[in-house]
């Protein structure tokens, strides 16, 4: 019974983790394209508001998946 | 149970490695369409938040469409017409904003230019006024001297130029002879200057006799104009 507490405990600060994770990956990024105006730019900065949004609704999977995306694209857009 | 529990906790890490879904719905048709059309204006170029706003509500409506729930078919067309709203405004933002081609200028017709017409230059002509013949004769009275002395002066002062002594009658008499008279008498002229200094290669002399009046030969003023002498400057 305790594992199983144990378990349940770990998958709920993995979720939790996962929320804050893409929470402080959404702000890097935001910050990082900050003032840019390229294709790039506004692109990962859509990624972004999707994770947010899909954060939101719990999906956390899909939130990094596009948070991973939005990382790409602003590294591509070269930063501020 | 403890194997159900960590199969469980398996399956949750393993779905926290997400990927971004296809694009490759049917229902993306329009909005994909619509995004190209853009891309093609230069839509990246200039209309990037656009095209990027279009782009994800793409992407957006592409996972709604996976998880398949009616709640998400409903987002998905939300989103879907949402981008391709952008994806429009983007193509027009394009088109728009393009410079219209200049009209081609109109063809520059050159007009040539007319042929110069052909210069008729006058000749010089110097009237030797008080230069005077005997009666039917070629012999100059003494009274001539003085204008042609001047006129000696003169071409000595243009050594290059040649000059043509031009002789005339009135119309009294035959016209054979009058010419033949004037012949004589820019003879007779042409012999004075070149006795008084002017290169006789300068000189040439005609009878024009009575053809070329500039006075009426039926008067006695007009026939004295027309018995004349002059020097052309060819």
């Amino acid at each position: 019974m305790k594992k199983l507490v144990f378990l349940v405990l770990t998958l709920c600060l993995f979720a939790g983790t996962a929320s804050a994770d893409v929470e402080d990956r959404a702000n890097a990024v935001l910050a990082s394209v900050e003032g840019n105006q390229s294709y790039e730019a506004h692109f990962a900065r859509e990624l972004v508001a999707i994770a947010e949004d899909e954060l939101g609704h719990g999906e956390a999977s899909v939130a990094r998946a596009f948070m991973d995306a939005a990382e790409k694209y602003a590294r591509q857009a070269g930063g501020k | 149970m403890k194997r159900l529990l960590m199969i469980a906790t398996c399956a949750s890490m393993a779905a926290c490695t997400g990927h971004l879904p296809s694009t490759q719905y049917s229902e993306l048709d329009d909005v994909r369409a619509a995004i190209q059309k853009a891309r093609d204006a230069g839509a990246e170029q200039c209309a990037p938040a656009e095209l990027a706003k279009a782009e994800a509500r793409q992407l957006h409506a592409a996972h709604e469409l996976d998880e398949g729930s009616s709640y998400d078919q409903d987002a998905a067309s939300f989103l879907i017409d949402d981008g391709k709203a952008s994806a429009d405004q983007a193509y027009a933002k394009c088109t728009a904003a393009k410079p219209k081609p200049a009209p081609k200028p109109k063809p520059v017709v050159i007009q040539p230019k007319p042929a110069p017409k052909p210069m008729v230059v006058k000749p010089e002509v110097i009237a030797l006024d008080g230069v005077f013949f005997e009666s039917n004769s070629a012999n100059l009275t003494a009274s001539s001297t003085a204008t042609l002395d001047k006129a000696v002066e003169a071409l000595k002062k243009r050594a290059d130029v040649k000059v043509e002594v031009a002789a005339h009658t009135d119309s009294g008499g035959k016209a054979s002879y009058n010419e033949h008279l004037s012949g004589l008498r820019a003879q007779a002229v042409r012999g004075y200057l070149v006795s008084h200094g002017i290169d006789a290669t300068r000189l040439t002399a005609k009878g024009y006799g009575e053809a070329s009046p500039i006075a009426d030969n039926a008067t006695k003023e007009g026939r004295a104009k027309n018995r004349r002498v002059e020097l052309i400057i060819k």
